[in-house]
């Protein structure tokens, strides 16, 4: 059975809006839980630090605009904050930190030892030998097509040339092996679950 | 199971800080009291001007409840900018009731979140009958603006009420086709003014030609799309 949902004055996100300390125990709920999600995307332990800063403060800045009631929606609505933050570090490079420098949100430094604790929270370990195994179990093709476009960056049209092959074909052989190491960490059930 | 002792440093660190912006916001809300003197000088004031201009001049002079500091919305979304204006015709549409995103406006992210009145829903386009390989998209989709003038998409599951997934896009990415998104095999993308029609190039190879109406095109397909390309009359 299912728990039942937390009626909206028990959700701290809605509850923040009028008492903002209430935040506090938001984050303490979701902190650990939003970094290892941006830290599996990003396999960089400071960008996921400062993204995970981010989200929270674009959270606490916008949460009067969340119009759900339970904890459910309210995780939902911060994963999307997450999300679109991912995209736009993923499309830019760029690391947002408006919300943290209007809150004047101090983002603390790394210290000894949290490289290696995000990096167990996150998993990071088994999903690179994951990875890793499944890199090497594409056809020789595929392999060569995500080497030259993840790995080197090379634009569609310049592996296309070099493989002596038509831009789709190549697309569609970096689509492939993508997909076949992305079926890879599917198949292992806590990566399934910690990636959803 | 993860437990609090195995936190790296920095998020509690963070936590810290959160906590004093959050003080720090509930103290400022908190009334100040006021002297004596100076409460009889504000009700004088106040009764005069219901006496002078009535009560709807002073309704403007008292704070309601809710109000404070943080009143007036920080990540108000802005408009969309002039140069996506003129080359999405769409996006001056006038807004009606249809155009509403309800609750699920409540899951588009943070400061892109859209302001009241702000969001238009848009009709995609099926395709021609007998099209190969594509079918009609039953994706609902909102074009938004952001803080930042861009256009944001927005599109649910059909019939969640839950996050669903999104782009932001500026006039270039438009221009160059990559104002677009793939939500499984379903893709809905943007098109500037004078484009009736996009060629989809399937995973596989296979194009498919999808037409364009009011700015937006899409379909089911029966592959992942792999590049778009735009039919200029």
């Amino acid at each position: 059975m299912s728990p039942r949902p937390k009626l909206s004055e028990d959700c701290d996100l809605r509850r923040s809006v009028h008492d903002p300390e209430a935040f506090a125990q938001f984050y303490d709920e979701y902190a650990s839980g939003v970094l290892a999600f941006i830290a599996r995307r990003t396999f960089d332990v400071e960008v996921a630090r400062d993204l995970t800063a981010e989200t929270f403060a674009q959270a606490f800045c916008s949460r009067r605009r969340f119009r759900g009631t339970t904890d459910g929606e309210a995780a939902g609505w911060l994963y999307a904050i997450a999300r679109h933050l991912l995209s736009r570090y993923v499309r830019n490079g760029i690391v947002e930190r408006k919300a943290t420098e209007r809150l004047g949100i101090a983002v603390p430094e790394l210290v000894e030892g949290d490289y290696d604790r995000v990096v167990q929270l996150a998993g990071l370990a088994e999903m690179r030998v994951i990875v890793s195994e499944a890199f090497e179990r594409l056809r020789p093709d595929q392999r060569e097509a995500v080497r030259l476009r993840v790995v080197d960056e090379v634009p569609y049209s310049e592996i296309a040339a070099r493989l002596a092959i038509s831009e789709p074909t190549a697309r569609a052989r970096v689509s492939r092996g993508l997909r076949q190491i992305a079926s890879a960490l599917d198949a292992v059930p806590q990566i399934r679950e910690m990636t959803a | 199971m993860t437990t609090p002792a195995e936190l790296p440093g920095f998020v509690t660190k963070l936590g810290d800080e959160f906590s004093r912006v959050a003080r720090e916001e509930a103290m400022s809300r908190r009334p100040r009291r006021r002297s004596a003197r100076v409460r009889t000088v504000v009700l004088a004031a106040l009764a005069s001007l219901l006496l002078v201009g009535g009560a709807g001049a002073a309704t403007g002079l008292v704070p309601l409840p809710g109000d404070g500091p943080d009143f007036v919305a920080q990540d108000a979304t802005g408009q969309f900018s002039p140069a996506l204006t003129a080359h999405l015709s769409v996006l001056t549409r006038p807004r009606s009731g249809a155009d509403s995103m309800g609750r699920a406006a409540s899951f588009v992210a943070g400061p892109d979140s859209p302001a009241p009145g702000s969001s238009l829903r848009v009709t995609v386009p099926p395709p021609a009958d007998g099209t190969p390989h594509a079918s009609a998209t039953a994706l609902p989709v909102w074009l938004l603006p952001t803080s930042t003038g861009d256009v944001s998409m927005q599109v649910l599951s059909p019939g969640a009420d839950g996050p669903g997934s999104g782009f932001a896009a500026d006039l270039q990415m438009v221009e160059q086709g990559r104002a677009r998104m793939s939500v499984n095999q379903d893709v809905i993308g943007l098109a500037p003014d004078g484009v009736r029609t996009v060629r989809i190039t399937l995973e596989g190879g296979a194009r498919v030609s999808l037409p364009v109406v009011a700015n937006v095109y899409g379909a089911h397909l029966d592959e992942a799309a792999q590049g778009v390309e735009f039919a200029t009359p």
